[in-house]
């Protein structure tokens, strides 16, 4: 079975996390589900050290440059943080141009609403809180990775074949460039309009679209003087969604 | 790997490991944490439990069989292998007091197998013993009431008579005391 409307748990069991329900229909938005993660950390303490642990397996899935732009233009004060603290918790190193965009709450205090809503469970939070949660001004215990909670490789490209171009190009503008096409319409307009999108400079979106044009990954079309963008399920996608 | 099981993957675990089971004689498991709170129905069945931790088995040289059985298991249903985990037994030395009388008896599995699910006031105290962020989650949907942390109370107490670590014994304290301040 499959879930046509999808919650944010039937998309990470999509992307082969280990969540008990059934997986959405297709490959979710990365960032965005990365975004409303973040969101809901504060009411589901289980998100934190599974989507953690995949990020550490997968995380160079995500086109970093589209994430530190969603994370800016679609996320509140408060999930930027959380989105911090999950980034942090899976791999700093590879997160690191995407931290360098988000801050911390103040005034601190727990993460969970749940011990939010309680002085002494409030003051246990404090701490016992992790070194980066304290950081990010939302206090949560240090998190164990749960690598038994996430599916191999083997079946998360078969269930997910969109994600393979993104881990080739190691998430960079290039990855950013076929997601922000994928499921951004406006971005498909002109290579101005993925500019704005992205915020990135004009010569990297140019170099990124030139070779994902050579590698005909996207597809360009000339209206006047303007010139549109299409990018293509890559085959294996295509025969999954049909 | 299918590493994550609700209740429904936890039955058809148990059942084959029933099925693949070989004693001579009938032996008891006693299953605790997420799985027994799904099994007798205190948890939601939306929870998930990445293995079954169980707390004893009787007779306890039969602990080979289980293992052999349960490696089988893993292999049929493409569970990771330490699915049935007694390793609690090394972090909980004893369970709280009367557990024997209160567990749930879930029935026979296969010819020899027998298993039972800890109660609900048992589950609690282990909760509130391990006092992760989840395992407030799971407090909450567990609608702890003012028996049931007297119960967890009492546990400590019983662990404080034996070499457990004081600190987490503190800890443990300090979570029930911010509970009871809960509206």
């Amino acid at each position: 079975m499959i879930a046509t409307e999808a919650t944010l748990e039937n998309q990470w069991a999509r992307l082969g996390a280990a969540f008990s329900t059934e997986p959405a229909a297709r490959t979710p938005d990365l960032e965005r589900c990365l975004i409303r993660t973040a969101e809901a950390m504060p009411d589901n303490p289980r998100l934190l050290p599974v989507v953690a642990t995949w990020l550490d397996r997968y995380g160079d899935a995500v086109a970093r440059d589209r994430l530190t732009a969603l994370a800016d233009t679609e996320a509140s004060v408060d999930t930027r943080a959380a989105l911090g603290l999950l980034l942090e918790t899976a791999d700093p190193g590879r997160f690191r141009a995407v931290l360098k965009g988000l801050a911390p709450v103040t005034p601190t205090r727990p993460l969970y609403r749940q011990q939010a809503a309680n002085a002494a469970l409030s003051k246990r939070a404090e701490r016992l809180a992790s070194d980066a949660s304290r950081r990010w001004g939302l206090w949560s215990q240090p998190v164990d990775k749960k690598p038994d909670a996430i599916r191999p490789p083997a079946w998360v490209m078969r269930f997910n074949p969109t994600l393979r171009d993104r881990i080739d190009m190691r998430g960079d503008l290039r990855a950013a460039v076929l997601a922000a096409l994928w499921h951004d319409p406006e971005a498909r307009e002109s290579k101005a309009a993925l500019q704005r999108l992205l915020g990135a400079s004009r010569r990297g979106i140019s170099n990124a679209i030139e070779n994902l044009e050579t590698t005909q990954r996207i597809e360009l079309t000339h209206d006047g003087r303007e010139t549109r963008l299409c990018a293509p399920l890559p085959p294996a996608a295509r025969r999954k969604a049909a | 790997m299918n590493s994550h099981m609700n209740s429904t993957t936890v039955q058809q675990a148990l059942e084959l490991l029933g099925e693949h089971f070989r004693w001579p004689e009938p032996v008891e498991i006693t299953l605790v944490g997420g799985a027994a709170g799904m099994l007798i129905g205190t948890l939601p069945p939306e929870r998930t439990t990445s293995d079954c931790d169980v707390v004893r088995h009787l007779p306890e040289d039969a602990g080979f069989g289980l293992i052999t059985a349960a490696a089988t298991v893993a292999e049929i249903m493409g569970l990771d292998e330490r699915w049935l985990n007694s390793d609690v037994t090394n972090v909980v030395p004893t369970m709280p007091d009367g557990w024997r009388d209160r567990r749930h008896r879930l029935g026979y599995f296969g010819e020899h197998l027998i298993v039972f699910a800890a109660d609900r006031v048992d589950l609690i105290a282990l909760k509130f013993l391990a006092g992760r962020d989840q395992d407030l989650d799971d407090l909450e949907a567990l609608a702890v009431t003012g028996e049931d942390t007297e119960t967890a109370r009492h546990y400590l107490e019983q662990l404080a008579a034996t070499d457990y670590d004081a600190e987490k014994l503190t800890a443990a304290r300090e979570l029930i005391d911010a509970w009871e301040t809960k509206p």
